[in-house]
């Protein structure tokens, strides 16, 4: 490579993975919000009160899921990570299983439990189940798991020297309160954010608990008699300043930085910093009962009344369809995500704006993002894309990028930028240091694919709108054969799901695992 | 990651798009998008491929968004449409595409046999294995002396809070709610609905929704259709069917219909799906495995399913019933909330 050849390797990188997002990410908006344009009345809404009552609702529902997330899942997240537990993995891993499922599966077990005619139901646990305290308490069930990860990772990337002079100063306690919260405070910010955008945008167990919500108004437009997209994306504009404020409050959070720090670099074996007392494991069990509870309901349901021999029947080609499109729109958001995070982190101007783009497209209802896909590539020329798995790819990095990258740009961030300083005074080219960069941060990959690939295999709304004709994902099957489908099919194949996401995870970490020789 | 790395991964992610759209381009077989639930649709489709070897690719409604979110995709194709036939699990929706120009006329020899009332005669559209709206009561509940008679039972103060009907915004409430607007008059069908606001019924998701409230003794009745009340029959549920207005106006009847669409890219195989879907061996599946009632003279029903003639139905023009159903939309948003 020539010194010239050289000084263009970066940008030109760099500009193949924006491409990949801008690709995924812009025709859509620009289809959806063009819509806006032609459409007639579409802001004649905002004038009304209705609306903003209803906004506001969505804000404070979300707004306690995020609070009531934060305040169970982070001593939970320090427990999992920084306490001596047995089967420690075990029950993090099945406490992190209700992450892999739409969440409306989950809050159906719930109504096998809690309705009134439930295994414990009644009338009262019905009418909280039917309410907004329902509605919370069963967002909080399945988000509350992110919450806990994201913690668990920051606890255990912060210095182990601070922690131990915390402990030898103060004990654990004050070690855990005065070193590992406030440390791994950008990531328990990036986690609160993470769980309001998903809680305001959640559709699915709004709609089943009766629950009004802002983006019930905006699938009105999509889902009714009325097609009218112009309305529905003049009505999303309002989540466009929502994004900015996220944005604006995760980097107040993150001391000023473009994307919160989450460690990586203290990911190995070190000493707990809590030695192992029976409430302890206790914890531990009732947070992953909490999570295995809902989908054991299902399961038992199902089993009740003979439908689980049935799923194989129905399973089709589904769960390959799902691993296909997942697994190569992860792909394509690691590679993206590895070199846009780097910059991200670094405070890059490509990084940063492509992020926000890309948040964006995450804080957005699925069916506007959907339908957006469908008008930018539905066109004989691209036919080859809409007609195939690909629109999925597509779909799934346009609404998850902003994951995978903020996951890099995470774990890069905690490392020293003197390095990559000293690499380039020295001469290292673009790839050197992009290895440099990345090799500190050893989970960073793991982590952005693991994230990518469940978030993709986990869709339903915007794949439900999109899936090519006889290439329905698993999630979209399950939910077609909801409707009067056999009881226990819904729950077998829910299962299955979780299964998969389970598996196609852990080939992902055996495949990208740090190896000794690297 | 190194350059080598990267270019490995690039060069395989590159390829396998190529692959897959490879794959895509096939113009064999037929698509078919249905609102029909997919437990019973499919079953029907794979009968057809079998019959025929003609594959189906097809894609379905969730139960959410039924009969409308195909429908909206169909629209939102239209500059490139995708699909060959639309089998609709109402008549009304078909009207939709009609206006906007997007169906292919096909009048098939199959359709002789279906009554007038049932199908266009330009071919635009032709019904086919129907549903009723039905009243569904949960037994624990309701006494016998106390069943409802009429969808105006869930206005009564009697049974406020105690009921529920899934969102007239989707699926065939829709439909029931733009009939009683041509049947009543919109001011009197605002009325009602007004007056089940009062009364607190409870507003579900789908009617598969308020099955599963009924079921559960969330509720004491609610409305939903026949294939939804049937499959709480075959569960075991303690439940009660009622159509409803049968000394009155009458029940809603919902034949299916079926639409071949303007565009299609596979014209023949279109065709001979449409002429399968219209046959006496698919109504008789329909009624075996979905309580469908036949449409068509003299095929044969289950002892669960009510044949249509015995029905005092209500009279309905499908094309009016659709007109009303585009004008109550504003007004049904603002009822909703929405």
């Amino acid at each position: 490579m020539t010194a010239a050849g050289g000084k263009w390797q970066g940008p030109s990188v760099v500009a193949g993975a924006a491409a990949v997002i801008l690709i995924a990410v812009v025709p859509p908006l620009i289809a959806t919000f063009g819509q806006v344009i032609g459409a007639e009345d579409v802001l004649a809404p905002f004038a009304t009160a209705q609306l903003w009552l209803l906004f506001a609702r969505s804000l404070a529902l979300a707004g306690a899921v995020t609070a009531l997330s934060l305040v169970v899942g982070v001593p939970l997240g320090i427990l999992f990570a920084r306490a001596h537990l047995p089967l420690q993995r075990l029950l993090f891993a099945a406490h992190l299983s209700i992450l892999f499922l739409p969440p409306f599966l989950p809050t159906l077990g719930w109504f096998h439990v809690f309705g009134r005619d439930g295994y414990l139901g009644g009338p009262l646990s019905a009418a909280i189940l039917f309410s907004d305290v329902g509605l919370v308490l069963a967002l909080t069930n399945v988000l509350l798991p992110a919450v806990t990860g994201l913690t668990a990772i920051g606890a255990r990337g912060i210095d182990a020297s601070l922690e131990e002079a915390a402990r030898v100063a103060g004990g654990p306690w004050r070690a855990a309160a005065f070193v590992v919260v406030p440390t791994a405070a950008p990531a328990i910010a990036l986690a609160g954010v993470i769980v309001f955008a998903l809680a305001f945008s959640e559709l699915g167990v709004p709609m089943f608990l009766r629950v009004d919500v802002y983006p019930e108004l905006v699938f009105s437009r999509l889902g009714g008699m009325d097609f009218a997209p112009g309305e529905a994306a003049a009505l999303a504009l309002p989540l466009v300043v929502l994004a900015a404020a996220l944005l604006w409050i995760e980097q107040r959070l993150a001391g000023g930085r473009a994307v919160a720090a989450l460690g990586g670099g203290g990911l190995g074996v070190r000493a707990p910093l809590f030695a192992f007392r029976p409430w302890m494991l206790g914890v531990g069990l009732i947070a992953a009962s909490i999570s295995l509870a809902p989908i054991a309901a299902l399961l038992v349901h199902g089993a009740e009344r003979g439908g689980l021999l049935e799923a194989g029947r129905w399973i089709g080609a589904a769960p390959v369809n799902s691993l296909l499109a997942s697994s190569l729109a992860a792909t394509f958001m690691v590679m993206a995500g590895a070199i846009l995070g780097v910059s991200l982190a670094r405070q890059g101007v490509v990084g940063v704006w492509l992020d926000r783009i890309a948040v964006l497209a995450f804080v957005l209802p699925a069916a506007i993002l959907g339908v957006g896909i469908a008008y930018a590539w539905n066109r004989p020329a691209t036919n080859w894309l809409y007609a195939s798995v690909l629109v999925l790819v597509v779909a799934y990095v346009a609404r998850y990028s902003a994951l995978a990258t903020r996951t890099v740009a995470a774990a890069v961030a905690q490392t020293p930028r003197s390095l990559d300083d000293a690499a380039r005074t020295v001469g290292a080219g673009y790839f050197d240091r992009l290895r440099l960069q990345l090799g500190m941060a050893p989970q960073a990959l793991i982590g952005a694919f693991a994230l990518a690939l469940v978030f993709s295999l986990r869709d339903l709304e915007t794949a439900v709108l999109l899936y090519p004709p006889g290439g329905e994902p698993l999630t979209a099957r399950i939910f077609t054969l909801e409707a009067n489908g056999p009881a226990g099919v819904v729950s077998a194949l829910a299962a299955l799901h979780m299964l998969i996401t389970f598996m196609a995870v852990g080939l992902a970490w055996f495949a990208l695992r740090p190896r000794a020789s690297a | 990651m190194n350059r080598r790395h990267l270019l490995a991964l690039s060069g395989a992610a590159a390829a396998a798009p190529l692959g897959l759209a490879g794959c895509s381009q096939s113009t064999q077989g037929v698509v078919a998008y249905t609102s029909v639930d997919q437990v019973f649709s499919e079953p029907v489709f794979q009968a057809f491929e079998r019959q025929s070897g003609i594959r189906v690719r097809a894609v379905y409604d969730t139960e959410e968004t039924k009969s409308t979110g195909v429908l909206n995709r169909l629209i939102a194709e239209a500059q490139n449409p995708q699909a060959d036939v639309f089998w609709s699990g109402d008549p009304v929706r078909p009207f939709q595409l009609i206006r906007r120009n997007l169906v292919e006329p096909y009048v098939s020899p199959q359709s002789t046999g279906l009554p007038d009332a049932f199908k266009a005669a330009d071919g635009t559209w032709t019904g086919f294995a129907a549903r009723a709206r039905v009243l569904l009561a949960n037994r624990k509940r309701v006494s016998d002396a106390d069943m409802p008679r009429s969808i105006r039972d869930l206005a009564a103060p009697g049974w406020r809070g105690q009921t529920a009907m899934a969102n007239p915004l989707f699926g065939t409430t829709t439909m029931h709610v733009g009939a009683l607007a041509a049947a009543w008059g919109e001011a009197a069908m605002r009325s009602f609905l007004t007056d089940l606001k009062t009364n607190g019924v409870r507003i579900s998701s789908s009617n598969g929704e308020v099955k599963r409230l009924v079921v559960a003794g969330e509720v004491a009745f609610g409305l939903t259709d026949t294939d939804d009340a049937n499959e709480a029959l075959k569960d075991g549920a303690n439940v009660a069917v009622i159509y409803p207005d049968q000394d009155d106006f009458g029940a809603l009847v919902i034949p299916t219909s079926v639409v071949m669409l303007r565009g299609a890219k596979r014209t023949e195989a279109a065709r001979a799906l449409v002429d399968y879907l219209l046959s006496a061996d698919v109504e008789r599946q329909m009624a075996e495995s979905a309580a469908h009632m036949p449409l068509r003279p003299g095929v044969p029903t289950p002892a669960n399913v009510r044949p249509v003639s015995d029905l005092h139905a209500m009279q309905v023009d499908y094309a009016q019933v659709s007109d009303q159903i585009e004008a109550q939309q504003d007004w049904l948003r603002r009822w909703g909330g929405l």
